[in-house]
């Protein structure tokens, strides 16, 4: 009888004790406050923890801003969802990482959810130096709502092992013809020279980006183009789209890449150039650096192999209208600033200075690489981050490189390079200086067509589809333009006239020439 | 007494052990796998496809995993999170079913067709949150507790199993001088512990495994259950890899040896749970499903 007195009595009081618990930390998290003024920021992060709030880095970022920082960290694969509800509720922290232009975000910013930052983003010493054409892609409804996060603008080239190429008797990588040869001798000529048949030219995955690299060497355009008549139409439109289906189709029938690419997940493709099964990778130029480590963790490479003897980059190679290449939109992401929670003038003024500061040499430092001899050492002025960092270390710097938006460029301390890296910066540079990057006119202007935001996506798998198939072979010539007219029909000559519409309207806002984005095939 | 066995049902015994055998062996080899691969190194996943014994067997990710406090404190907010729900998911579903039981309850049919509204008609998922936004849940245990506290089937499942308890053990219980909340504490809980145990085990289960609400609710992330780092990690070495140029140059995803060793770590202590309530458990099933 009293055993179950005792039970009710532990029951009640338990839920009590746990409850009281919770809210008193809650309580006690909350009153902490050194400065006067509290920044608060939604961002996502990657890896399997974030930067705890007591963070020796996050506390010394927050005494040189003179503000409390106060993050809110989202697992990266569950942000967009928080960020919805959130946006449905109201209840914004002041600075929101932003992924990209979905629909509910293009909405919000309509309707007044968000600061445009456009006319003040000029006033700022690190702010201002963000390209023209980084801003542009980045706009919504041809306004500025966020502080987009830099990426380099020319980070695709052509990645393949030395070693393999030396093996094989290869000693140029020019034209397009060049490659093919590479990556017929790089699949029969035993490049491992280990005896066995057990290499691919190169290898693919489902992310159907070396597709639309490859696209630009045979003229066509990225994403979109401008033809003849003055429209712009969209890439698979074209001629070189199925000229470069076919060579991927080829390819496929050669076996020059693995069958099975349509099924092969883009977080286990670079494990394949890592155990030594492939040799080219037509992919971000960073890549290389790390293949090369793999290579050398497996075991493949001897250790004292040195990078450069492993590894090559060449930015593109020539087809019949010259060098060109694909560049990335410039940015990934962006930071906004919420009106919900940053009501006023003064406020907001203060919170761009602050985000300004997000680029200054000692934050990008802190938030890129951490605390000098404990995250990073120093080699000749340069930061050389600590390999394997034990988990209570890494964890201080944790996510926070998701909130710098890196402007200036290389603003932060210079990176220690290895020849591999120095190589890898040096090509990306070549990239933006040789003028061979081919704009996309269309990449603000697509989420703004309505049609587009509301059947793009199964239109866009339509395509995607079709592709895979094409270059299978379970589709001719005649079944992928049924898919095109199909394509057509469903709402893609809507899209084009939606584009072409707000293109016109648009078009002085463009801080590229036409000629830059022309489809030549 | 043992019956002589015919040739069929001797064909047909051996069939349904193999059968039977098979299945489990089915059932078994995946898990056989995660807990071995999470044992090996991770050049070794990558180049074997299956296997129950690693060759070079390491205790690399499991030191990983307790050498920093991290995983052990969201293990710990799990255990929280599961026990405190399931008290708080118990306490309501079997007080509210003992009430609604009762034939004589005033407005019983009322809240009954109530209960049975919200197994029709949820509110989806941004008016939840801007309700708990405004009771001023957020960030604490009692959003991911409070909301779902009464699962309406289970609600119904242990309300039928109340009003099928012989009343006279009730009236008896009555004339011997308890009150209604003796009834239920003294009486009918003590008899009632298969199907508490059964709906302890639904409910428990439910709580360690979920991480959406925690996603939702939760943002500290000193909170976060288990199971949302399980998420995470397994995700980022997944689907979100595809797009890679979203990510910075140095950004590795995780080791696979990783993933497997938290699968392990996170699933083993609710396993372990059921061969303890194992037997209530059966008992329950069967409970609900007798008639008088």
């Amino acid at each position: 009888m009293s055993k179950v007195k005792k039970i009710l009595r532990l029951f009640v009081v338990s839920i009590c004790i746990v409850g009281l618990l919770l809210t008193s930390i809650g309580v006690l998290g909350a009153s902490k406050s050194k400065y006067s003024f509290k920044l608060t920021i939604m961002a996502q992060y990657f890896g399997t923890e974030p930067a705890p709030s007591n963070s020796p880095v996050i506390l010394k970022a927050e005494q040189y801003l003179k503000t409390d920082l106060e993050f809110t960290w989202v697992p990266a694969d569950g942000y967009n969802d928080k960020l919805n509800i959130m946006l449905a509720s109201g209840n914004l922290p002041m600075v929101v990482y932003v992924g990209g232009k979905t629909a509910s975000i293009i909405g919000a910013c309509k309707a007044g959810a968000f600061w445009e930052l456009g006319p003040y983003i000029k006033q700022y010493k690190n702010l201002k130096t963000i390209p023209d054409i980084v801003l542009w892609n980045s706009s919504i409804d041809g306004k500025i709502y966020g502080i987009p996060r830099s990426r380099t603008l020319g980070r695709n080239g052509i990645v393949y092992r030395k070693d393999w190429a030396k093996n094989v008797g290869i000693t140029k990588l020019e034209t397009i013809d060049d490659l093919y040869n590479m990556l017929k001798k790089f699949t029969y000529n035993d490049p491992d020279k280990n005896g066995k048949n057990d290499t691919y030219g190169m290898i693919v995955c489902n992310y159907n980006g070396p597709f639309y690299i490859t696209l630009t060497w045979f003229g066509g355009p990225n994403g979109w183009g401008l033809n003849k008549n003055g429209q712009l139409v969209p890439s698979f439109l074209t001629n070189a789209y199925l000229e470069n289906l076919k060579f991927w189709r080829k390819m496929y029938q050669e076996k020059l890449f693995n069958h099975d690419f349509p099924s092969v997940p883009g977080a286990r493709w670079e494990d394949y150039y890592s155990q030594g099964k492939g040799g080219v990778k037509i992919d971000v130029i960073d890549s290389a650096n790390r293949i090369y480590n793999g290579l050398k963790n497996n075991g493949i490479i001897p250790k004292d192999a040195k990078d450069t003897d492993i590894m090559d980059i060449v930015v593109s190679v020539k087809g019949k209208y010259g060098l060109r290449n694909m560049p990335t939109s410039g940015y990934s992401g962006y930071l906004m600033v919420s009106k919900t929670s940053v009501k006023d003038m003064n406020t907001f003024k203060k919170v761009m200075s602050i985000l300004d500061k997000f680029g200054d040499r000692t934050i990008q430092d802190l938030f890129g690489y951490g605390l000098p001899n404990r995250h990073y050492k120093l080699v000749d002025g340069k930061i050389d981050p600590i390999p394997n960092l034990p988990a209570d270390l890494s964890r201080e710097i944790s996510g926070l490189n998701q909130v710098l938006h890196f402007y200036p460029a290389n603003g932060g301390t210079p990176r220690y390079m290895t020849p591999l890296l120095q190589l890898q910066a040096d090509m990306q540079a070549l990239n933006e200086k040789l003028n061979i990057l081919v704009p996309n006119p269309a990449e603000a202007l697509i989420g703004m067509s309505d049609t587009y935001i509301k059947r793009g996506v199964t239109l866009d798998n339509m395509i995607e589809d079709a592709r895979v198939k094409y270059i299978t072979g379970q589709l001719n010539d005649q079944g992928f333009k049924k898919v095109l007219d199909n394509w057509r029909k469903q709402g893609g000559d809507q899209i084009i006239k939606e584009v072409n519409a707000l293109y016109r309207k648009y078009k002085k806002n463009i801080p590229y020439k036409e000629d830059l984005y022309k489809i030549l095939n | 007494m043992k019956q002589n066995k015919t040739v069929a049902s001797t064909i047909f015994d051996v069939f349904n052990h193999v059968f039977l055998g098979i299945w489990a062996i089915i059932t078994v080899l995946p898990f056989l796998y995660v807990l071995a691969a999470s044992f090996a190194p991770d050049s070794e996943i990558k180049t074997r496809t299956f296997f129950i014994i690693p060759h070079n067997p390491t205790l690399l990710t499991y030191k990983f995993i307790f050498a920093s406090n991290y995983f052990l404190r969201s293990m710990f907010n799990s255990v929280i999170i599961t026990v405190g729900g399931t008290l708080v998911n118990l306490f309501f579903t079997f007080t509210m079913a003992y009430a609604l039981s009762k034939k004589h309850f005033i407005g019983r049919s009322i809240v009954l067709n109530g209960v049975i509204f919200t197994m029709l008609f949820g509110g989806g998922m941004i008016p939840t949150y801007l309700l708990v936004k405004s009771l001023g849940l957020l960030n604490s245990y009692w959003a991911l507790w409070l909301p779902g506290a009464i699962s309406p089937f289970n609600f119904f499942v242990v309300k039928n199993f109340f009003q099928e308890m012989p009343q006279d053990l009730e009236d008896a219980a009555r004339i011997d001088g308890c009150t209604e909340a003796q009834v239920l504490w003294k009486i009918i809980l003590p008899l009632s512990k298969p199907i508490i145990a059964t709906f302890a085990l639904f409910y428990g289960v439910g709580h360690w495994n979920s991480w959406f609400g925690a996603l939702l609710y939760i943002n500290d992330a000193e909170k976060w259950p288990v199971q949302l780092i399980l998420r995470q990690i397994v995700m980022l070495s997944t689907t979100l890899a595809s797009d890679l140029t979203q990510f910075d140059p140095n950004f590795q995803p995780p080791q696979e040896s990783l993933k497997m060793a938290i699968i392990v770590v996170a699933t083993l202590p609710i396993m372990l749970l059921y061969p303890w309530l194992q037997k209530y458990f059966i008992k329950g099933m069967f409970i609900g499903s007798l008639k008088e």
